[in-house]
């Protein structure tokens, strides 16, 4: 088990996490990742017992990125968890979708999301994107639990 | 309409109140004069009265003023006095002077009972006194005494107030003077205190004449105050204690000191009005002031005022009673000869009704005989009113008994109606008729004869068959229709039965159409997301290897894997209009009022940013307001003129215009250019979805735009068409219906 991990990358798709290792990979930042492949996965890190987040086990890690079709349990489902508790509803959660509907947006902001984003089909815009999630969620931004400097 | 003769009516009674009014008028004018005069008269009296009686006063004043220097003048010029004087001064205890001083002076005040005398050397110190020994009599007047001996005269003080006993004083001062040829030499001074009481103020105060208000007032000036002298009538015990200020001009007492003569109106210290005759008292600073109440000189007017009231009232009654008299009479001949008027209308009435009825009416006697007939009657009979009257009534029958036993019918009943009988016309003509009959009475109730009116029935008869024919035909075509009732009621019933399974069949479609809508929600929500995961990895894994490999590929194989990567591009588009298509479908449309020109601004505004590089001359004629949801018109507009700036990329000046107008129930507009145009020929296409007319090399596009401008333009009711030539333009129209 990884003792400690920047991002909790929720996602299904294993090209998209291909894409998205590969984008990391180009930023050239030292970025820690855990990736979940289903939403009973990401409840089990998060909330089951013995090696959990909660149990303060596991570390907080800085930024979540949740896709929304994800099998067992999904996406909103996740979200809806990790905000409603008070030790995880802190921790930033970027929606990372294909989705453009406008009722997930919705569900999406009225569960508590940070921030709502559509994965680009255009590769290009699609790095582009991991790279500013990272720099903006992962480095500039400061969180609740933050203790010390990176 | 106004009857003339209730015109004339009230005319007499307005010019009857009009007279009575200005005689009531007059006389209390009248009344109101004599009244006045006789006020003025009895004024004009008590200000005569009142004048003699200040008159007397002040001579009496001035008499009681006389005597009482008399009085001191038997003091001042008696030289044995004055030589017992001067022998008392020199040695006081020469009695015999001493006696003989007293005895003067005892004499003097037993006359006229005064207050006291006392004698008082030059040095004003008393040295005798007849009643009371005031020690400092000299001191307090010796304003009086200095006079006195100044003006070697006697001198009479104005009213003062006793310094221990209270009560009101005057003093006179007579000299004592010694003369020796020329030279006189003042050896004292003799004080004579009179008591107003006794005589003054009972003389000032008795009024010559019986009154209850009247009453003489003695008053002085003191700076800006009135004081008054005497006791006053109407409050006792007030000598010098009452003062009032200047400022309280309607006092007479004030009016006179401020020098006022003779009779004057003002309100006395009572408040009451009263009527004063004042003026000074000569040798003396004081004023008279007698005044009487007006209310007491005014007594008697008030008695004849009411005497004079009750006259006026009286006359006022008499001369409203006699008008009322006269217009009663006036009326009853008024309604007297309308009564005849009407009465002669009545039987007027009565007659010329008798007369228009086409009726034949009869009057007919208890012996049979008729005794008035009508021009019916004539007409029906063929003989003229005098015949018929006087003859047999049943003559005219063709059964002549059936007509007595009608008539004795009737005397015997009282009435008797619809009596089938035949009529004989002096030609021979016989008409059937049905009688009908009453008997009528006098105002004793006692009969006079029968009024008997015919009917005509010949053409009733007629009718009665008729109807009858009528009737039978009626009753078979009612026959008729009810069995082709019956057959079309029986056609109706398997309609019905044939709408009811109709609308089993609408409603299972509907609930049919909306289990498919849901499914189609859940399967554009699958191809939103699954078709689009394997483009992007397609799309990804291209970048990746054009990075990685990038020394290991040739140009042409970088070359086809730019194509990749642009055909995920167009496969996303594709996939993104689809949707947005088949999501217009299920759109709830919310309509409102819209100011199309507006919409179209902002629409143009947003497709000039989008195409910077393009010159496009842009125009908006005449569009009307229009229904519609703004969201999907402006969807329209947004992908016509898109078309528009697409199809004109070849032009060097790209006009298009857009404009509308009303036809009909419908606003139609359009939107124009002078771009490539399109081959009528397959019109058919235009509309459809992913049908192009171009090729997408040429022209970039999936074909979608029209086919969603078809779609909102349906759902709003409306239509749409376009008009074109192959490389001359092409003109979009659509049209929504107008709503009122």
């Amino acid at each position: 088990m990884i003792d400690y991990s920047d991002m909790v990358i929720v996602e299904d798709n294993f090209h998209d996490v291909e894409m998205i290792m590969d984008a990391l990979h180009d930023t050239e930042r030292k970025i820690s990742t855990l990736i979940l492949r289903d939403g009973a996965e990401a409840v089990k890190h998060f909330f089951e017992p013995p090696d959990n987040v909660l149990s303060g086990n596991l570390p907080l890690p800085k930024l979540i990125l949740l896709d929304l079709k994800i099998p067992k349990i999904n996406g909103l489902e996740v979200l809806k968890l990790l905000k409603s508790n008070e030790k995880t509803k802190y921790i930033p959660v970027v929606i990372f979708t294909s989705s453009n509907e406008p009722r997930d947006r919705l569900e999406s902001y009225q569960l508590g999301a940070n921030s709502y984003l559509v994965k680009p089909l255009d590769a290009d815009m699609f790095y582009g994107y991991i790279k500013q999630i990272v720099n903006y969620w992962a480095m500039m931004n400061i969180n609740v639990h933050q203790t010390g400097i990176i | 309409m106004i009857n003339p003769l209730f015109e004339k009516n009230r005319k007499a009674l307005f010019i009857a109140v009009i007279v009575f009014i200005a005689a009531a008028i007059l006389i209390i004018i009248l009344g109101h004069f004599s009244y006045q005069g006789q006020k003025k008269y009895i004024k004009n009296a008590a200000k005569q009265q009142l004048a003699a009686i200040a008159d007397l006063k002040v001579r009496e004043i001035e008499n009681w003023r006389r005597e009482r220097i008399g009085d001191a003048n038997v003091i001042r010029y008696n030289a044995g006095f004055t030589s017992s004087v001067y022998q008392y001064f020199n040695d006081s205890s020469a009695a015999a002077a001493q006696g003989r001083i007293l005895s003067l002076l005892a004499a003097t005040q037993e006359s006229y009972q005064y207050k006291n005398i006392l004698l008082l050397d030059k040095n004003k110190k008393v040295k005798l006194a007849l009643k009371k020994y005031d020690s400092d009599y000299g001191e307090i007047h010796s304003d009086v005494i200095n006079e006195a001996a100044g003006r070697k005269e006697i001198v009479l003080s104005d009213f003062y107030k006793d310094k221990n006993t209270g009560d009101v004083h005057l003093t006179m001062a007579v000299p004592v003077i010694i003369s020796k040829g020329n030279n006189a030499t003042i050896l004292g001074t003799v004080m004579i205190i009179i008591d107003p009481d006794l005589r003054l103020y009972p003389a000032i105060k008795s009024w010559p004449v019986p009154s209850s208000s009247g009453e003489t007032l003695l008053v002085r000036r003191e700076g800006n105050e009135v004081v008054y002298l005497n006791e006053l009538r109407h409050e006792k015990n007030m000598p010098l204690m009452m003062r009032r200020s200047l400022n309280e001009n309607q006092l007479p007492a004030v009016k006179a000191v401020l020098g006022e003569r003779g009779i004057v109106e003002g309100l006395d210290y009572g408040q009451k009005k009263v009527l004063a005759a004042i003026g000074p008292v000569p040798h003396t600073t004081w004023y008279l002031v007698a005044k009487i109440d007006e209310e007491e000189i005014f007594a008697p007017i008030e008695e004849r005022f009411w005497v004079t009231l009750f006259f006026i009232a009286v006359i006022i009654l008499m001369l409203g009673a006699i008008t009322a008299y006269f217009l009663r009479h006036q009326q009853a001949k008024v309604y007297r000869k309308e009564f005849e008027l009407e009465e002669k209308r009545a039987s007027l009435y009565a007659r010329s009704l008798i007369e228009a009825s086409i009726d034949p009416l009869v009057t007919v006697n208890s012996e049979g005989k008729i005794t008035d007939v009508n021009k019916s009657t004539e007409l029906i009979t063929g003989l003229p009113r005098e015949k018929l009257i006087g003859s047999d009534f049943s003559s005219y029958f063709t059964e002549q008994e059936k007509a007595e036993e009608v008539y004795k019918l009737v005397f015997k009943n009282g009435v008797v109606r619809d009596y089938p009988l035949a009529l004989r016309n002096i030609s021979g003509q016989v008409t059937d008729v049905l009688y009908n009959a009453t008997v009528y009475k006098d105002d004793s109730g006692a009969v006079q004869g029968l009024f008997a009116a015919a009917r005509d029935v010949t053409e009733l008869r007629l009718m009665q068959k008729e109807l009858k024919a009528a009737h039978d035909e009626l009753e078979l075509r009612v026959e008729e229709r009810t069995n082709e009732l019956k057959r079309a009621n029986e056609s109706l019933e398997s309609e019905i039965r044939e709408r009811k399974e109709m609308e089993r069949l609408i409603e299972w479609r509907t609930r049919l159409l909306e289990v498919t809508n849901k499914e189609l929600e859940s399967f554009s929500y699958s191809v939103s997301h699954d078709l689009r995961a394997p483009l992007r990895a397609i799309d990804g894994y291209s970048r990746m290897l054009l990075r990685d490999q990038a020394d290991k590929l040739d140009k042409e194989a970088k070359r086809k894997f730019e194509l990749i990567r642009s055909n995920t591009q167009i496969m996303g588009k594709l996939i993104d209009d689809l949707l947005s298509f088949s999501r217009l479908g299920r759109l709830d449309i919310n309509m409102s009022r819209l100011d199309v020109e507006s919409l179209i601004h902002d629409t143009w505004k947003e497709l000039q940013i989008i195409n910077p590089d393009r010159n496009l001359i842009f125009s908006i004629k005449n569009i009307p307001e229009s229904w519609g949801d703004r969201t999907l018109i402006k969807q329209v507009y947004s992908n016509l003129l898109s078309n528009a700036i697409k199809y004109t990329k070849s032009r060097v000046d790209a006009h298009i215009e857009t404009g509308g107008y009303s036809e009909n129930n419908e606003n139609i507009y359009y939107v124009k250019d002078n771009g490539v145009g399109f081959d009528m020929n397959y019109y058919d296409k235009l509309f459809g979805v992913f049908q192009r007319l171009h090729s997408a090399d040429d022209y970039e596009g999936t074909g979608v735009g029209l086919a969603i401008v078809q779609q909102i333009i349906h759902r709003h009711g409306g239509r749409v068409w376009a008009e074109s030539k192959v490389e001359e333009g092409a003109v979009f129209y659509f049209s929504l219906q107008r709503k009122e």
